[in-house]
């Protein structure tokens, strides 16, 4: 733990918590060798007032899934299917826009809830009255770059912490063998690592990526943590290592006065030492069940990938990881990327949502079973949604990027199943009830994890930052 | 005992000459109540001291009188391995070689330390490790960053000017000026161009849609890093508010903004002898060129029937998933091309009214080749066409290019393109009947030949012109302020100007018909105000001593923290300005004084880590791996631009190959080499003044499994064999002295226990010694 570190202003136990962080640096390395990853964390978050979430999963949609042909359904679209929008449209636009376009697949009314799906959605439905739909999501950047920061960071253009950074500095992790905040497959696109970065948090809370970050995204078979492996000695070998390194520092400790210091750097190898073997058992999947494999659709060719990734994260979970994000941005080879349709809107969304259907609905189905959905919120969407109009041009048709209003969803720990929240108005053009902008979205999440966002500060060149800046107002309603 | 001949006379001056100047400057800067950094500099009398024989120079009597009884004295300098070792990577950043070690403990005269320093400052090597200190607060990258992380490919230029400039010990007040405005200080001198490079290499919001709000945010963040780093201010709080804490005003921001609203970015050509004689021969060649393709194209013309030619626009098509744009091309040009990276296709339905060969025409504009194929009912006709570089993207570069011969059906038939992941901005087709298609054939290959000659040449124009990232003066004019931050919401237009209520005096009416860079240069860095002198000499001591004389050295504000010793800060500042703002001979001055030389422990010198860049730099050295000069051109090309995982993969690769010092790595913002970002690398997108310095497992796992430091650590288990005693020389080389017995006991017994004393068993050693806190933390 540096010890130049602005201290935080909300949370005093931080010094403590940093240095338990750091594992448990006064047991003996065979002690270590051992024991188990899962051990009883020391660390129990004394939020500001009880927390309804422990942790968060974020189901991350890269490239704008379209809210109107997904979730929000509007009857003038049918109805106005090729005219021109009946008012004007925003003055900043990414590419130029056409007429008004219906769903190219209807939308139907599910569960007891009466959750607007597209049909596309086979699996889904099944856990349509755990979601709690968002409608009214706006006020972001029209472009891929500005969204996605807002939408990870609160900023659409200045180097801001992560949300998943603000919340693993704010509640630390549960599991000290891990790190707090993980994202799986992440994308280097559209700020990058940026989008995972701790920013000016210190380094320790930032986003450990499982998977190389590229683009297209690692495969999910290859995910794993980076520098977590050495190939070249054996474990024995490496503990005879850290034997050696803890002797020599021991010596140095002993008559240095920064010997604190150093041994917080000791702490961090052994820490080290046990995650090279808790990592891995967290990434593993070849222990889970048949059953497992098969509702989460690891059994076929289609949802293989996106179900490695999603029983990952149920995995981490599980072992007390506290913010975990799970990016869908595959690229489509045919021809626009992710869930960014503004051609092919057809194909590309019929495949995108067939790639996720199955696993997203499996994770929750089994997340509820194993009692862990009550504590973890599940959040799904992109940085934002598509244009009820088509994009102008040429070929199979699409739909341009739309921050105006679109469709988010939340469900587990905290939130209103079955709920919706907020609406479009009749074209889903403008967000025009209850709507909520990214800070708003961002206050809440915090909210549910026990966190006042308004108290969550980092003290920054002479300003105390928030991840909601001035910002943010929680959107009470969805509270269960 | 050092002597200080050299800077008594100064004294006397410095006690004569500043109490004149700084009573001129009291009455703008003076005041009751007014925040300490913002007042003139305390006269720099010499505090009394009882410990005589403990000063070495005038500094250390500031450091004594502000130490509790005089408490610091009894400190005992630090010994000669701890010193060299120390002046070593303070002043350029790599450790001292055994014989070096060995010359300072054997020269016994008074000035040894002296000249050492002086060795060390006159070494190519110090502006490599203060430049790099530079280019934290000067946020470097070698790609934009942000959203579309698109490469920077001259910003390299900037950094050897930084690197330069320190060894050339450019007085700081005139490194400023060249940074803001060195364009239009002397636009004849490349340096001085690159030098604002600085203004130019920060990160964009390349996609932002709204070309306003693009241009602010740009323009903010200029704003914001000039004030960061060289008055420690933050002013981007002042684009939507009056600053809360500090004396900046929303007008005072946007008399700024107008500045350099008035200013442009720009890759600016540098103009050297060799460079104006390629471009000229260049030139002559593809003129000769394009009269042979003339020629040909005459006799080609004799073969072709113009009347029976079918030509249409290319945006006229059926199908496609390319994009059309007539706006950004020129009035009626209508183009088509592609939307990102895809495969693009586009289809023409045509009818051809006679069976016959035909030649396939395109016009199209390409600065860079993006080959396609050309189908007709679905069967490739044509391959790599549409591949010539015309030399730009515009209007002027448009030409038409002969693809080659088609045999056609007469009636209705599919034309195609293909071309990925990119495509040319096509502008139109043409068919034309030809006779003779053999004779047709051969001449268009010759005439092929001749333009893939052309294309090349264009291809190289790229090379042959030095580029710099730069800025010069554009369209001249006073901003708006914007309500609130909105630069859709406009109010008063405010005048260019200065801060009002810091720095020195604005005098008024000095702004005409130039965007005021100049003025503002010479505004930052007037001796009439303590600001700009007083944030660099606190950046030195920082990066001396590990800590600040003011701990927040990027905020000089009411929100950052007071000095800990303001006498001594002002001393410095004074003798800094004295020196004519020499660098060098601030370093010179702190690093002859007994505080600078003092032992660690209680109450003396901390422990400092080494920054990721003198870990990776010293790890080379001991190694012997290190490539000491400076290399030609740019930095090793890596992917910035929507990099794949493989692409991750192979630029790390070329990362731990490198070996060349660190400051020579390419900085990819958003995906910085992760062996330097672990270690606390700054993120490259905003201006860094203080590092920190964090302890954690991921920088553990890097320090255990790097594949980096393991090869490492078998070079130097290879090479110390080669020595009589390998221990002693593994200790000198990384530690600077020798291995004790207790070690050497221990030593051998793990090299026992690791391998029966084999290759792997040493290499571990040495790896196992190369991460621990003797080796990474300085003393």
């Amino acid at each position: 733990m540096s010890s130049n570190l602005p201290s935080p202003n909300l949370l005093p136990r931080r010094n403590a918590l940093g240095r338990m962080a750091l594992g448990f640096g006064g047991l003996a390395l065979n002690t270590l060798l051992a024991e188990q990853s899962q051990g009883a964390s020391p660390l129990r978050p004394q939020a500001l007032f009880p927390a309804r979430a422990r942790r968060v999963i974020f189901l991350f949609m890269h490239g704008g899934p379209s809210h109107v042909d997904l979730f929000d359904h509007k009857p003038k679209l049918e109805e106005f299917n090729g005219k021109p929008l009946p008012f004007p449209e925003r003055k900043v636009q990414f590419a130029k826009r056409g007429n008004l376009l219906k769903p190219p697949w209807p939308l139907r009314q599910v569960g007891n809830s009466g959750h607007w799906m597209s049909e596309l959605w086979q699996h889904l439905p099944k856990v349509a009255d755990e979601l709690c739909m968002i409608h009214s999501l706006c006020e972001t950047n029209v472009s891929h770059g500005g969204a996605c920061m807002k939408m990870h960071t609160g900023d659409e253009a200045l180097l801001r912490p992560s949300m998943g950074a603000w919340v693993n500095y704010g509640l630390g992790s549960d599991n000290n063998n891990l790190p707090g905040f993980v994202t799986i497959c992440p994308t280097s696109l559209h700020g990058g690592s940026d989008n995972f970065g701790p920013a000016f948090l210190p380094a320790e809370f930032g986003g450990v990526p499982l998977g190389t970050p590229g683009y297209p995204n690692s495969p999910a078979r290859d995910a794993r943590f980076h520098y977590m492996t050495n190939e070249r000695i054996s474990h024995q070998k490496q503990s005879l290592q850290l034997g050696l390194l803890r002797r020599i520092h021991e010596r140095q400790s002993a008559n240095d006065q920064a010997g604190a210091l150093l041994e917080d750097r000791m702490k961090s190898f052994e820490l080290a030492f046990r995650m090279q073997m808790a990592a891995p058992e967290a990434t593993d999947l070849s222990g889970e069940s048949e059953a497992t494999r098969k509702l989460y659709g690891m059994d076929d060719a289609r949802t293989e990938n996106f179900a490695r990734e999603c029983i990952m994260a149920r995995r981490l979970a599980e072992r007390g990881v506290r913010f975990i994000q799970v990016s869908h941005a595959h690229s489509l080879k045919f021809n626009n990327e992710q869930w960014d349709q503004h051609s092919h809107l057809e194909k590309g969304h019929s495949l995108n949502v067939g790639q996720i259907d199955k696993p997203i609905t499996g994770l929750i189905l089994d997340l509820k079973a194993r009692g862990l959905l009550e504590d973890t919120l599940v959040l799904w969407g992109g940085e934002f949604g598509r244009t009820p109009t088509t994009q102008q041009g040429n070929g199979p048709v699409g739909r341009d990027h739309h921050p105006d209003g679109f469709t988010m969803w939340m469900a587990g720990a905290g939130v209103k199943g079955g709920f919706r929240y907020g609406r479009t108005d009749e074209f889903g053009y403008h967000a025009i009830e209850n709507r909520c902008t990214i800070h708003d979205l961002h206050a809440t999440i915090l909210h549910l994890l026990g966190i006042d966002h308004k108290r969550l500060t980092y003290r920054h060149n002479g300003r105390d930052f928030r991840l909601t800046d001035v910002y943010g107002e929680i959107a009470s309603d969805i509270l269960g | 005992m050092v002597s200080e001949r050299a800077i008594n006379p100064f004294r006397i001056a410095l006690l004569l000459a500043y109490p004149a100047l700084l009573f001129a400057s009291l009455p703008v800067l003076g005041g009751e109540g007014r925040h300490w950094a913002f007042q003139p500099l305390l006269p720099a009398t010499l505090p009394k001291v009882d410990h005589q024989e403990w000063v070495q120079n005038d500094l250390d009597r500031f450091t004594l009188a502000h130490s509790e009884g005089e408490s610091i004295a009894s400190i005992p300098r630090a010994d000669r391995r701890t010193l060299i070792r120390r002046a070593y990577f303070d002043l350029i950043g790599l450790p001292p070689a055994p014989a070096e070690i060995e010359a300072f403990l054997r020269d016994q005269s008074p000035s040894s330390w002296e000249k050492v320093i002086d060795h060390l400052l006159a070494s190519p090597h110090y502006g490599e490790r203060w430049g790099r200190h530079w280019l934290d607060l000067a946020r470097y990258g070698d790609s934009n960053g942000g959203d579309e992380n698109h490469a920077y490919p001259f910003a390299w230029r900037y950094r050897n000017w930084v690197i330069s400039a320190f060894n050339r010990d450019l007085p700081y007040n005139q490194f400023v000026r060249e940074q803001l405005s060195g364009d239009l200080m002397d636009p004849e001198r490349a340096g001085s161009i690159a030098a604002t490079g600085f203004l130019a290499i920060g990160t964009k919001i390349l996609a932002e849609k709204d070309p306003v709000k693009k241009r602010a945010d740009i323009v903010d963040e200029q704003i914001d890093t000039m004030g960061r780093v060289f008055l420690a201010l933050s002013l981007g709080c002042a684009r939507c508010h009056d600053h809360k804490f500090d004396p900046v005003s929303e007008r005072d921001y946007y008399a700024l903004a107008g500045i350099f609203h008035s200013t442009q970015i720009e890759d600016r050509e540098l103009r050297t002898p060799d460079s104006a004689a390629a471009r000229k021969a260049r030139h002559e060649r593809t003129e000769d060129l394009k009269r042979k393709i003339e020629l040909q194209e005459q006799a080609l013309e004799a073969l072709r029937n113009q009347k029976g030619a079918i030509e249409w626009e290319a945006e006229d098509f059926a199908r496609g998933n390319i994009i059309v744009d007539r706006d950004n091309y020129g009035a009626g040009i209508g183009i088509i091309s592609d939307p990102g990276a895809q495969r693009n296709y586009v289809e023409y339905d045509i009818d051809i009214p006679r069976q016959g060969t035909y030649q396939l025409s395109l016009r199209y504009a390409a600065a860079s080749s993006r080959p396609g194929r050309v189908l007709i009912d679905g069967s490739v006709e044509l391959k790599d066409a549409i591949s010539q570089v015309t030399g730009g993207w515009m209007p002027s570069d448009q030409s038409w290019h002969a693809e080659g011969l088609l045999l056609l059906q007469m009636g209705k038939q599919i034309l195609r393109l293909e071309s990925e992941p990119m495509m040319s901005h096509l502008d139109k087709l043409k068919l034309i009947p030809v006779q003779n298609p053999e004779q047709a054939t051969t001449l268009l290959k010759k005439i092929e030949g001749l333009q893939t000659e052309v294309s090349a040449l264009q291809t190289g124009k790229k090379e042959e012109l030095p580029k710099v990232m730069a800025v010069r003066d554009g369209k001249i004019a006073d901003s708006r302020i914007n309500v609130r931050g909105n630069p859709h919401e406009l109010g008063d237009v405010v005048p260019r100007g200065f801060l009002t209520s810091v720095g020195a005096p604005r005098r008024p009416g000095k702004i005409t018909n130039q965007s005021g860079r100049l003025e503002l240069a010479e505004w930052m860095t007037s001796p009439a105000h303590p600001l700009t002198a007083r944030v660099m000499v606190n950046r030195v001591w920082h990066w001396l001593f590990g800590k600040g004389l003011v701990s927040t050295p990027d905020n000089f504000g009411t929100t950052g923290n007071t000095p800990e010793n303001q006498p001594l800060l002002d001393y410095l500042t004074h003798y800094f300005l004295q020196s004519g703002w020499s660098l060098k001979k601030l370093h010179r001055h702190i690093m002859l004084s007994n505080t600078y030389q003092i032992s660690g422990g209680q109450g003396g010198r901390g422990l400092r880590r080494m920054e990721a860049e003198v870990f990776r730099d010293a790890v080379l050295a001991v190694s012997g791996s290190l490539v000491r000069e400076a290399p030609t051109g740019p930095p090793p090309k890596v992917k910035a631009q929507d990099p794949s995982p493989a692409d991750i993969v192979k630029n790390r690769k070329i990362y731990e190959d490198a070996q060349h010092r660190s400051i020579y790595l390419p900085v990819v913002r958003s995906h910085v080499y992760d062996f330097l970002s672990l270690l606390d690398f700054p993120n490259p997108t905003a201006p860094t003044g203080r590092r920190s310095s964090s302890t954690v497992a991921t920088q553990a796992l890097l320090m255990l499994n790097s594949s980096f430091l393991i090869n490492q650590s078998a070079v130097i288990a290879r090479q110390i064999q080669s020595h009589e005693d390998p221990l002693h020389e593994l200790y000198l080389r990384l530690f600077s002295r020798p291995v004790t017995r207790e070690e050497r006991g221990e030593a051998q017994v793990f090299l026992r226990e690791a391998g029966n004393n084999g290759p792997q068993a040493w290499a571990l050693l040495c790896h196992t010694l190369l991460i621990s806190n003797e080796f990474l933390y300085l003393r």
